[in-house]
């Protein structure tokens, strides 16, 4: 794959990649845009190369999961952990736009939430978040099941303290 | 319907994304790098640039003195020198033993 198609790849790609890198940074946008400077970086350097084993799309959520790992150990962040009063408030309106789908999400244990991420918000195989994620099948079906239960249960609980709440 | 409620969660969940501003592809500049042998030269080649402006400056400094002076000492001993010595032809010459050969006559 020469430069030119591995531009356009990327560029196509390159919303679905910041989204990614924005949810693997704890939401934090300035730290996702770095994240994805630095993976591109990566790979027109020859540092991250695509071996055309997974699809490229595959790949390069990979690549962008262990870079923002490793920014988030170097600048200390806080990955995924939920903050004091961040978590979902009632709203004063229970309709499902004003959801704070970011605190809900940061309620669940790490790789639940990466996994469901991947699924549900990306559309990705099990298969393809075990290569992610590098992790077994079976233990993506655990983290999946586990999560949509956990992740029920958390929106039902929203639902009711916003009704009670108003 | 465990499901549907999952799906509705993050289509409601890409919905408010797209309210995101996505920082734009920045295409990356080519830089071209060049073969590593090629830095090896450049280094020696400095190194040799700097070595030789080094020697010259160092002979030009001989060669070109601010001013030369030769001092001679008028007054000094006369040394015999081989400038004094005279030139004897090969008849001239005696041999410093002679005199014993002339007792023996």
């Amino acid at each position: 794959m020469d430069r030119r198609q591995l531009e356009e790849l990327l560029e196509d790609t390159h919303r679905d990649a910041y989204l990614w890198a924005r949810q693997c940074c704890n939401y934090n946008d300035d730290l996702a845009r770095d994240v994805l400077q630095m993976v591109y970086l990566k790979i027109f350097e020859g540092r991250a190369r695509f071996n055309e084993r997974s699809g490229f799309r595959t790949w390069l959520f990979s690549v962008i999961r262990y870079t923002a790992i490793d920014s988030l150990k170097q600048s200390n962040a806080r990955a995924h952990a939920p903050l004091e009063g961040d978590l979902a408030m009632p709203a004063d309106d229970p309709a499902e736009e004003d959801m704070d789908y970011k605190a809900l999400l940061q309620q669940l244990p790490e790789k639940q939430a990466e996994v469901l991420l991947l699924a549900f918000y990306h559309g990705m195989t099990l298969e393809a978040i075990s290569t992610v994620m590098e992790i077994g099948l079976g233990t993506v079906r655990t983290h999946y099941d586990r999560g949509k239960k956990q992740l029920k249960t958390l929106i039902e609980k929203t639902k009711i303290q916003n009704h009670g709440g108003r | 319907m465990e499901e549907d409620k999952i799906e509705a969660f993050f289509r409601g969940m890409k919905k408010s994304d797209e309210q995101l501003v996505i920082p734009p592809f920045v295409k990356q500049k080519k830089t071209r790098r060049l073969p590593s042998f090629l830095y090896a030269a450049a280094a020696v080649v400095t190194a040799l640039v700097v070595v030789v402006y080094l020697v010259r400056q160092g002979s030009v400094e001989r060669v070109q003195p601010g001013e030369v002076i030769i001092l001679v000492y008028q007054d000094a001993p006369r040394t015999h020198s081989l400038m004094d010595v005279q030139e004897q032809s090969l008849s001239d010459w005696e041999s410093p033993t002679d005199y014993l050969s002339e007792d023996l006559e």
